[in-house]
């Protein structure tokens, strides 16, 4: 059976034949079953963040290929790019990247906006999500306003608003400290369990050392490692 | 979120408005072109009158189309225009 | 039902700086009101001169004296009045009055008898010496009314008393405003005319298509007159509030100079703020199309109120309080100056030209610094 995710010698150069070049990946070839936990691992500069902007469609390759649920999404307009990454992504960013003068519902409608569908749903699907993540009663608040973990339940929110089938994580433990991180990954056990595949970029041990991972990736100077 | 909905309203309801001061204007032109401006004609055919009463400050604003070229000069040749009004009409082009 | 939600989106972006978005709209429509109120105002007073003029004696005959206009004989009218084509020829007596007691300047007309009633005017026209009818203006300025006495100096330094025996209505303050009529025998004498001189000569012409022709003989035949046609005096008035002449041209070189600052402010790029909600907006999945909607629709929203509103506020300025803002700058150092009683004429070319001088260079300064950050890369956006 295909894998939902394959990359094909994945390679990254940022400003090629500039002299301020950069390669970010060296030819990585992974794969990613649907279901699984897979965390990236590595120190900083290694390339995780590199990985999973190409993997989830927010950019394209310098060289190979990358498939998701057997679609070849290297070469894809930016039209094309959004759209698959619309549908099949949702993410959670290192630093949430909320807006801050947003309140909690308007941050996790946002990816919906430039999207078909009615007001009335939109709110709908919001007010549910808040409800599974406990926030329901913090839904007209300003993010300012919010504690660290509660930022993070609504970076969640906003990540799952779309229904998607792969949800992407980079660094998620950064700013948050032990018990939220513990949480942090409760929650994402739950993501799990609702069938989600999910792919994690992490230096934190807390993080690729817990159980509910399925598959490590360990990355160095944009090459991959090891795999387990 | 009903500001999409208000701002449509708000901006519908200004251009209506607009649209019928608009409407509203032709018909008072229609009216007035009956009602006022033929007793106004009346007065300007009796008296012979040749401009309107607007700037009563100096000769050639009070009658700018009576004026020659020269009379803004009426103190000196190259004397500078020191009535206000005079820098609103434009000089005659008549030769 | 997308563009409603990124207007609705753009909406609360708006609403987020409110403070600062009313202000600019403020302004905005300031300028916009201020510009279209004197076009407004200056189309009307064109086109009701136009109008009103119609019935301007068909050709006025000046005589000239060293480039100055002076009083010209009555034989000229005797002459004139054998030109082929020519029906009638009228001299006219009056001339311009300066009233030290108000510092005002009055226009002394004289009319001879045989006119119809006029409806603007209440009361009658002098019938009998001593007697005056005047308009609103005078009336005003001198606290007088029908039955009471103006009280004029003449040319010899006498004090003359006329009774006021009609008032003209203020409707009509646009043509009578400072008239003083009188009997052409009292004109002659407070003036001092010589028997023989008369300020200038009314020609009536059978055929209004000769006018033309005529002129020309009279200045052939008296090249010290200068013929001046009726089509001519409405052209005068076409070309009044020329926009080159030094009061429009400061109006408008303020108002665009104000814009001018906007769109800088506005053109020379966006915040940091903007930018990293531009790309989270991206990262989140929005198109780069949907980035310059959004941007679009805060542009417009901002440019298409002030426009409206601006508009709706110079209409009323102009046609319904009688552009009362605007008196004090186009009044000039005139004691007299009419209340304006506009007919609403609006030439709608003017206003599409506001429209389309206002909106979209706005719009265009909202979108173009935002284009740069619509189309980078999200995963800019990843790294913060």
């Amino acid at each position: 059976m295909e894998s939902l995710i394959r990359t094909e010698n994945v390679k990254k150069i940022y400003n090629a034949r500039r002299p301020d070049e950069f390669r970010a990946l060296e030819g990585v070839s992974l794969q990613v079953e649907k279901g699984e936990v897979a965390v990236l691992k590595g120190p900083s500069g290694s390339g995780k963040t590199t990985l999973l902007s190409l993997i989830g469609c927010m950019s394209r390759p310098t060289a190979g290929n990358i498939f998701v649920a057997g679609k070849n999404v290297s070469k894809l307009s930016e039209r094309f790019l959004t759209r698959t990454r619309q549908q099949t992504f949702g993410f959670i960013f290192q630093q949430f990247n909320l807006l801050r003068d947003l309140s909690v519902m308007e941050n996790i409608l946002l990816p919906l906006y430039p999207q078909q569908i009615k007001i009335s749903e939109m709110l709908e699907r919001g007010r549910e999500l808040l409800a599974r993540l406990d926030m329901e009663n913090k839904q007209q608040m300003k993010i300012n306003q919010l504690s660290g973990g509660e930022q993070q339940r609504v970076a969640i929110a906003r990540a799952l608003i779309n229904d998607p089938e792969i949800v992407i994580a980079d660094e998620p433990t950064a700013h948050l400290d032990s018990k939220l991180s513990i949480d942090l990954l409760g929650l994402l056990e739950e993501i799990n369990r609702m069938g989600k595949t999910i792919i994690i970029a992490t230096h934190d041990p807390l993080v690729y050392e817990h159980p509910l991972m399925t598959r490590t990736l360990a990355l160095r100077d944009g090459r991959l490692e090891e795999e387990s | 979120m009903i500001k999409h909905r208000v701002f449509i309203i708000f901006t519908l309801m200004e251009a209506l408005t607009l649209g019928l001061l608009l409407l509203l204007g032709q018909a008072q032109v229609s009216a007035r072109r009956v009602n006022e401006l033929p007793p106004l004609r009346a007065v300007v055919s009796n008296l012979q009158l040749t401009d309107l009463s607007l700037w009563t400050e100096a000769r050639y604003t009070r009658n700018p189309s009576q004026t020659d070229l020269f009379t803004p000069f009426q103190d000196f040749p190259s004397a500078l225009e020191h009535f206000p009004a005079g820098s609103i009409i434009a000089p005659s082009r008549r030769p | 039902m997308r563009h409603l939600k990124i207007l609705e989106y753009a909406l609360s972006a708006l609403w987020r700086r409110k403070y600062k978005n009313l202000a600019i709209v403020l302004v905005y429509c300031f300028t916009i009101a201020v510009l279209a109120s004197i076009l407004f105002l200056t189309h009307a007073l064109k086109t009701e001169a136009t109008y009103l003029l119609a019935d301007a004696p068909e050709l006025i005959v000046q005589r000239l004296f060293a480039g100055r206009h002076d009083l010209i004989p009555l034989d000229y009218a005797d002459q004139i009045g054998k030109i082929p084509g020519v029906a009638e020829v009228h001299p006219r007596f009056w001339g311009y009055y300066y009233d030290s007691l108000t510092e005002a300047n009055f226009t002394l007309l004289e009319t001879s008898s045989g006119h119809s009633p006029l409806t603007m005017l209440q009361g009658d026209l002098p019938s009998a010496p001593g007697e005056c009818a005047i308009g609103a203006g005078v009336a005003k300025v001198r606290k007088i009314d029908i039955g009471d006495d103006l009280i004029l100096i003449d040319s010899s330094n006498t004090g003359v008393s006329l009774e006021v025996t009609g008032v003209f209505s203020s409707r009509s303050d646009l043509l009578t405003n400072d008239l003083v009529i009188l009997g052409r025998e009292d004109l002659i004498e407070f003036f001092g005319f010589s028997t023989d001189l008369a300020t200038d000569l009314a020609v009536r012409v059978s055929n209004p298509r000769e006018v033309n022709t005529i002129a020309a003989k009279i200045k052939r035949q008296w090249p010290n007159t200068r013929p001046i046609s009726r089509s001519e005096i409405i052209r005068t008035y076409a070309a009044v509030f020329n926009w080159r002449s030094g009061m429009m041209l400061s109006v408008f070189a303020a108002a665009l100079v104000a814009f001018c600052i906007l769109a800088w402010d506005k053109a020379t790029g966006i915040s940091v703020e903007e930018k990293r909600e531009i790309g989270i907006l991206k990262a989140v999945g929005w198109e780069t199309s949907n980035i310059l909607e959004l941007k679009f629709w805060e542009g417009m929203a901002i440019s298409l109120t002030s426009l409206l509103l601006g508009l709706l506020a110079a209409y009323v300025h102009v046609f319904f309080l009688g552009a009362t803002l605007l008196t004090p700058v186009i009044k000039g150092w005139s004691v007299l100056f009419p209340t304006f009683h506009l007919t609403p004429f609006i030439d709608l070319y003017q206003i599409l030209v506001i429209g389309f001088l206002t909106v979209p260079p706005y719009v265009a300064s909202t979108l173009i610094p935002s284009w740069k950050a619509a189309i980078t890369d999200p995963e800019t956006a990843m790294r913060g």
